[in-house]
């Protein structure tokens, strides 16, 4: 039988990333980590019936017979791929670089027939093509390498020129560059130090001043004095009004094509929240020749050796202009997943948006808790139902976090979609989740 | 100490009204709900106010888990320089 299996890391740009460059200051969060390594079970989503779907952690088996009575009937991982003693040494691995070191991937694997399996990896990040091979999946990815230099912010700033769209962005190499351009920028106004990897605004750095510029630069001498390249693409900051997204396929073939558009509420530069975008804004992206400069990009990136799922992120500045290219990410995208979730909904009169909550999470919660209080209060999407809130992840709030004092809270993420028929209905609905938290003892943090 | 870091990170994140809602027991990132990004500007605007200089490469987000335990860490720091 054809199935796919899907699997993947989240923020997939630390895999990416050259470790030889310097990087802005960054606080090393462990708590932030095991929430993106239990990502991957949004990867649910994108499954038909009787795919597998293999995640790092495995998943509650509440939120397991959860999706399964929504029409997701599919299979998962049941056993963790290492004991929890050597969960440290796994730490820094993605995914499938832990698959391929662990001998319950051949056990579990064994019980399915491969032959005409197909790969449905988040990113290629390292170990994915090897884990395709020594499974004999199939696989419609290029090369590692290739999806990494196009995923560089500096790829996006010159894939600008190559549109000849205005570009007001530099890449800079070595202190004195820094130093000269991002001067230069400070006399216009603020600026965006960007990290050639970064992701979900952990790689950004706004600047507003010289001093904090000399901060910083302070910061990079003590690196470059251990070695580091310094390389950054520095932008001045643009005067957003909202963020939007376009998601692109591009086949193996070469033909590109245009697979949504989403409306994003990010939380500075993190993504915050993702909406349906109304028809007249989409109609509007269609006739600006938005859409047909995202099938260029699709195209000149086909030409540069890259084809699988693309997510653009673009803008809409306080002027109404949009600024169409702000970057690309090869690689699928929350954007993609809240896509995902429109394909449950038959009913053109309903909306979704796919939401995130940071909450501190005592020790004591149970995710069975939660859900049966959100159907307790009708809010939970069923099948009946048809709309309502769909919980997305539950190991996002269940940290693997072990011995923890009791009174001890951990910060959890609660991933969700809305279905909903109306703005009012909608707010009626968050506002229930909001309440359903509080019954479970989690705290929202703003 | 203990107001001005409280002013700070209302003014990071951009919210006057936590500076009537936080307190020496607040916590940084539970109850203040900064983000990574947050704690970065909030730690360089910190060392402009107090004239110290963090480590990034060893700070512990336990310094972060209330105003008073932060307050402390700056003492010691502007202690040893």
């Amino acid at each position: 039988m054809n199935f796919a299996l899907h699997c993947g890391s989240f923020e997939a740009e630390r895999f990416w990333r050259d470790s030889r460059l310097a990087s802005i200051p960054t606080i090393q969060n462990t708590q932030t980590k095991k929430i993106t390594d239990s990502m991957d079970e949004l990867l649910f989503v994108f499954c038909e019936t009787g795919d597998l779907l293999l995640t790092r952690h495995v998943m509650d088996s509440v939120q397991y017979d959860y999706i399964r009575s929504i029409g997701y009937d599919i299979h998962i991982n049941r056993n963790p791929w290492f004991s929890s003693d050597r969960e440290n040494e796994m730490d820094h691995l993605n995914v499938f670089e832990i698959m391929n070191l662990s001998d319950v991937t051949d056990q579990l694997l064994s019980s399915f027939s491969l032959e005409k399996t197909t790969l449905e990896a988040f990113a290629v990040i390292p170990g994915t093509l090897d884990f395709a091979q020594r499974y004999h999946l199939t696989s419609h990815y290029p090369e590692q390498d290739i999806v990494q230099r196009i995923n560089a912010k500096s790829y996006s700033l010159k894939m600008r020129d190559r549109l000849n769209l205005p570009n007001v962005g530099s890449v800079v190499e070595g202190r004195e560059q820094l130093l000269a351009i991002a001067n230069e920028m400070l006399c216009e106004g603020a600026m965006l130090l960007k990290d050639e990897f970064g992701v979900s605004g952990k790689g950004n750095l706004l600047i507003h001043s010289e001093k904090a510029l000399l901060r910083l630069i302070k910061h990079m001498d003590k690196q470059a004095a251990q070695g580091k390249l310094i390389r950054f693409v520095i932008e001045p900051l643009l005067d957003r009004k909202f963020d939007f997204s376009c998601q692109l396929y591009i086949h193996e073939s070469g033909d590109v094509q245009l697979v949504s558009f989403q409306q994003l509420d990010n939380h500075g530069y993190a993504f915050g929240a993702s909406h349906t975008m109304s028809e007249s804004f989409k109609a509007h992206l269609y006739a600006s020749g938005y859409t047909n400069q995202m099938l260029e990009i699709g195209r000149l990136l086909y030409q540069d050796g890259y084809f699988g799922d693309v997510c653009i992120d673009s803008m809409i500045l306080q002027d109404g202009s949009i600024e169409p290219l702000v970057e690309i990410n090869d690689r699928k995208s929350m954007s993609l997943i809240k896509h995902g979730v429109d394909s449950l909904i038959t009913n053109p009169q309903l909306h979704s948006s796919l939401v995130q909550f940071n909450l501190a999470v005592p020790a004591r919660f149970q995710y069975e808790h939660l859900l049966q209080n959100l159907n307790h209060h009708q809010l939970l999407y069923t099948k009946e139902r048809g709309m309502g809130i769909l919980p997305l992840s539950s190991g996002t709030l269940i940290s693997p976090l072990k011995n923890l004092e009791l009174n001890e809270r951990t910060m959890g993420r609660f991933y969700f979609a809305v279905i909903y028929e109306s703005q009012q209905h909608m707010q009626n609905l968050v506002a229930g989740v909001n309440q359903s938290l509080l019954d479970s003892g989690l705290n929202l943090i703003t | 100490m203990i107001t001005k870091i409280i002013e700070i990170i209302a003014e990071i994140k951009e919210d006057p009204s936590l500076v009537n809602k936080l307190n020496e027991s607040s916590d940084l990132t539970h109850d203040a709900g900064m983000d990574s990004l947050n704690i970065i500007n909030f730690i360089l605007r910190i060392e402009e106010e107090f004239d110290i200089e963090v480590d990034f490469d060893h700070f512990s987000l336990e310094h972060l888990q209330s105003v008073q335990k932060f307050s402390q860490f700056i003492r010691e720091m502007a202690a040893s320089v």
